[in-house]
């Protein structure tokens, strides 16, 4: 792998992989969903984000979501969400979304009650059309970024806002 | 240094320290993090501290410095402390007449920033030009709610054109009982 110590690029470029961006800033690249909605009401999203100490102690993260489902925009997503982790307990509460400019969104920011690839994960969930249709979500978090590439994504439908994971 | 004509990477690309998009003109976003722990009597640990944190940016605001007429958008996002007690997301119109080199920069035209466990204002941003002058310019500035706790806070910062401006000068914050005016 080459590394450059600086580069100014004239025309474009092309990324097929990942742009991870300055690590000054600590933003992970957006990561994208494309689904079919389906009638159950509520489509349920496992970050790669650990929702313990190891990275959220007494450190929060912007969880940003953005997206939609449904031709019409019956669905818009477009919150941020804080995300902590008390450093004494390792107890979540960082189900705190301060910013919420969607649609029939209704987000949930939670912590998995099971681990997944031995840790537990913040997880959200969001409204479905119910009509099968297409959906896309965008989503990224400030903060923490070193922990973008170290689990699998997954997503599922609940009839719940939480609990899914 | 190396100029590529193009490129197309195969696999991920990660900059050590910036990387900008110079079609766009957008600065890359700038992360700051504060707590004011000093320890003399207005400390944030000894929960004494002053409610708003003040944050200079490199920025000039001259028309001698290429700003007369040049209105770009400054935007913030970021929060303190653990529960978005105060939560900031906000766009500004920054602008200096280029008649007589006043600043009226000062209109926060989007204002995103929610209702944290302060509620309304839990943000109160404020956008003005520093009384004075650091490293010779007069700069940029502005000022967000905090809470008197040393807890974690951080913000991120950019600007819409202008980005070249982005390392000219350093970046400074600090705390004060004042919403409008420190620098």
């Amino acid at each position: 792998m080459a590394n450059l110590v600086s580069t100014t690029i004239n025309g474009s470029v092309t990324i097929s992989g990942q742009m991870l961006g300055g690590t000054n800033s600590d933003q992970t690249p957006w990561y994208k969903i494309s689904y079919t909605g389906s009638t159950t009401a509520y489509i349920h999203v496992r970050t790669p984000l650990p929702a313990d100490t190891s990275y959220l102690g007494w450190n929060p993260s912007i969880l940003e979501v953005y997206g939609f489902n449904g031709y019409s925009g019956d669905k818009v997503h477009d919150f941020k969400a804080l995300l902590n982790v008390n450093g004494y307990n390792n107890d979540w509460y960082g189900s705190q979304i301060p910013m919420n400019d969607g649609y029939q969104s209704s987000p949930t920011a939670y912590r998995s009650s099971s681990t997944y690839g031995g840790v537990t994960r913040v997880c959200f969930s969001v409204r479905q059309d119910q009509n099968a249709e297409p959906g896309i979500l965008f989503i990224r978090w400030w903060n923490n970024s070193g922990a973008w590439n170290n689990f699998a994504w997954a997503y599922t439908t609940s009839a719940s806002t939480t609990g899914a994971y | 240094m190396a100029s590529l004509q193009s490129s197309t990477i195969a696999g991920n690309l990660t900059g050590a320290n910036y990387i900008l998009d110079n079609s766009t003109d957008i600065s890359e976003w700038y992360k700051l993090s504060h707590c004011i722990c000093d320890g003399s009597a207005y400390s944030d640990c000894l929960g004494t501290g002053y409610d708003y944190l003040h944050v200079r940016t490199p920025l000039p605001t001259k028309i001698a410095d290429g700003m007369g007429w040049n209105p770009y958008v400054l935007e913030v996002v970021g929060y303190h402390t653990y529960s978005a007690e105060c939560f900031h997301d906000f766009k500004a119109i920054v602008n200096t007449n280029g008649y007589d080199d006043n600043f009226y920069g000062s209109a926060v035209r989007i204002n995103r920033s929610g209702a944290g466990g302060l509620m309304t204002p839990a943000s109160s941003p404020y956008v003005y030009e520093s009384a004075t002058t650091y490293g010779g310019k007069k700069r940029l500035c502005f000022a967000v709610r905090k809470i008197s706790c040393c807890c974690t806070g951080y913000l991120w910062v950019r600007w819409w054109t202008n980005a070249g401006k982005r390392t000219d000068y350093s970046w400074a914050t600090f705390h004060s009982n004042s919403g409008t005016a420190y620098w």
